[in-house]
């Protein structure tokens, strides 16, 4: 019987204690940021509109997609051709006092669209140092509208006509904040950072990028 | 699978040390004996044929320690409990009972990947991982079975237990059957 006891003890007692872990956990994710982008000097800060303040959105080895640059001067427009995909636009790196953001607007339009074709346009803050945990592209403006029943990510511009929009974009936090900003990428095509880009048509031309700080 | 089954080995190695066993065909447990056993688990209205393996140390002709699991892909369950052989009318068969307790063993690995985010362009390396994680005891485990003596050194181990967890009404019952081959000392 004492053997038994001894035995039931030992077991249990062993039991007990059984429950760890071994091994390698999964660790943090390491972030590895793409190329920087030298940022150039503007006419009025954090506004890039003729052609020398808008090539620093492109010809920079870090924007991608099916984007050149096309016109002279302040007539220089930036163009996307949505039948070669979408187009990532990578911005330059910001300066004080354009590093702190709150919102931001295009001039823009589009050209050639087919009946049904929707286009996205996702405008990426990413801060400084971010953290790799937990990390998803920082905050997202997208285009907002005159009427509160209409949600982001709708078409931007009108699509039967073709003509300049000045488009605002926003994050849509009541209170709007200030995003410190290290540079700014947009998105633009048939898709958003999380669903898969649809094909469309035409083009999209853009004439001026505005970035809005706190007033 | 493999890491489990080496593991055993490993137990069984450390408790008796390998020496020939020329006794005839009966199941009377010896004591400082060392048996292990592969075969199959299964529960009722469960999980079917799951590989198994088991590992008793005898310490008294009556007494012993099992230690068990099962797997089932990269994940399984072990049990630990105190092993009674009860008197049989025959030497080829060994009636028990076991009393002890039940927990989980997980496998998780994964390969070292990286994305790209679309927002911004930056890219994301996650590294590599691999650990096993084996639970606290969740649930009594209480069962019986017979040894059936097939040669010397050599038996078939059938079991069932049911497993009593706190927060279940009733518990499932798990059958094994097992080739269970022995070590050590015969007294």
């Amino acid at each position: 019987m004492r053997t038994t006891i001894l035995l039931a003890a030992l077991v249990s007692a062993g039991a007990a204690n059984i429950g760890c872990t071994a091994g390698t956990l999964p660790g943090a994710p390491s972030l590895i940021p793409p190329p920087s982008v030298a940022a150039v000097p503007t006419l009025a800060p954090g506004v890039w509109d003729t052609r020398t303040e808008l090539a620093a959105w492109v010809d920079n080895g870090a924007t991608t997609g099916p984007v050149s640059l096309i016109g002279d001067g302040a007539d220089a427009v930036i163009r996307i051709d949505f039948s070669a995909g979408e187009a990532l636009l990578h911005g330059p790196t910001l300066a004080s006092p354009t590093r702190r953001v709150v919102s931001a607007r295009l001039r823009c339009r589009w050209i050639g669209a087919a009946k049904h074709d929707l286009v996205f346009v996702t405008m990426s803050l990413r801060p400084p140092n971010p953290s790799a945990s937990h990390f998803f592209g920082g905050p997202i403006l997208r285009p907002t509208y005159p009427s509160e029943n209409q949600r982001p990510q709708l078409p931007l511009i009108d699509t039967s006509a073709g003509n300049w929009v000045d488009q605002d974009m926003a994050s849509g936090v009541p209170g709007l904040p200030v995003y410190e900003t290290e540079f700014v990428t947009i998105l633009i095509g048939g898709g958003t950072p999380n669903v898969a880009p649809a094909a469309i048509h035409g083009v999209m031309e853009i004439d001026r990028i505005q970035l809005i700080g706190p007033q | 699978m493999t890491r489990l089954f080496r593991h055993l080995a490993f137990c069984s190695a450390l408790a008796g040390g390998f020496s020939a066993d020329t006794a005839g065909a009966q199941t009377v447990p010896t004591t400082h004996r060392v048996e292990a056993g592969i075969g199959l688990s299964g529960a009722i209205g469960g999980a079917f044929a799951e590989p198994y393996a088991t590992v008793r140390v005898n310490f008294t002709r009556s007494l012993g320690a099992d230690v068990s699991g099962n797997l089932a892909g990269d994940a399984g369950t072990y049990v630990l409990a105190v092993h009674y052989t009860g008197s049989s009318p025959s030497r080829r068969l060994a009636p028990y009972l076991t009393a002890g307790a039940v927990g989980t063993i997980e496998f998780h690995s994964g390969q070292a990947f990286s994305e790209r985010l679309r927002a911004t362009g930056d890219t994301l390396v996650h590294p590599a991982f691999s650990y096993t994680r084996v639970s606290a005891p969740l649930a009594a485990a209480l069962g019986g079975g017979v040894r059936v003596a097939l040669a010397p050194s050599v038996s078939l181990d059938l079991n069932g237990q049911v497993w009593l967890a706190p927060d279940l009404g009733g518990g499932p019952i798990v059958l094994t059957a097992a080739l269970v081959v022995g070590f050590g000392k015969v007294h």
